[in-house]
């Protein structure tokens, strides 16, 4: 294994590892908004994680839409889940 | 493919701004754990949308050379910047419509809640400070 590869596997890593911070606030978080920007960052840093995985195959061409299509997933999710939870968009509290 | 890529310094370069990036994402996850209240939190995930992760793609655009997947990558980092602020402004606004104060170590800044919302201040423990604006600090030089 090559000194490049090295490092790629080492930045693979500390980024699995760098999701368990947000994971733990996703479980934890006081607010229902912390558990949304938890879910948000995490599927933020997979498509990271993705295109890490392809420079190391060299195969970023493949993996490169898949990080986009994450990225995609990611938003819509996040934004429906966060009009959902907003009071603004319940009928209880029309304002 | 990873080592003596497109440029004799490509591969190197590349897995430095990856390392750079790591600094950013590493700084986000500890903030998010740290900092005491929603919009802090809110506020520190922002800099993995704005600079960890489009380090890290920057990095694997300068692994692969100028092309058509480079283009790709960059493409990703302008839908980054353009759906970050639309995710952080959506959540802050939700979170002010439910009523959610800032924690008093924010100077500086209103500790009012929104008009109409009743003031709740959720902390660590799993316990709500319902009535925290009795104890909030002095609003010196505070928005109106």
């Amino acid at each position: 294994m090559s000194l490049h590869a090295a490092a790629l596997y080492l930045l693979l890593l500390a980024l699995l590892a760098l999701t368990i911070p947000f994971l733990w606030r996703v479980v934890a978080g006081p607010t229902p908004y912390d558990r949304i920007a938890g879910l948000n960052a995490v599927g933020t840093l997979i498509p990271a994680m993705l295109v890490i995985l392809g420079v190391l195959q060299g195969r970023v061409d493949m993996f490169v839409d898949a990080a986009l299509a994450v990225f995609l997933l990611t938003l819509f999710t996040t934004l429906i889940v966060a009009r959902h939870t907003s009071r603004r968009f319940l009928s209880e509290d029309p304002e | 493919m990873i080592a003596g890529g497109w440029s004799a310094w490509s591969a190197g370069i590349g897995t430095g701004l990856m390392f750079v990036g790591l600094f950013f994402v590493l700084t986000a996850a500890l903030g998010f754990v740290r900092l005491p209240d929603v919009y802090c939190r809110l506020h520190i995930t922002a800099i993995i949308d704005t600079i960890g992760v489009p380090l890290f793609l920057i990095g694997a655009a300068v692994h692969v050379g100028p092309g058509l997947v480079a283009g790709k990558l960059l493409l990703c980092i302008v839908f980054l910047y353009g759906t970050s602020p639309l995710v952080g402004h959506l959540l802050a606004r939700a979170a002010l419509d439910s009523g959610q104060v800032p924690s008093p170590e924010t100077k500086g800044i209103s500790h009012k809640p929104r008009p109409g919302a009743k003031a709740r201040l959720d902390v660590e423990d799993g316990a709500t400070v319902e009535d925290h604006t009795a104890t909030a600090a002095p609003e010196d030089g505070g928005r109106p």
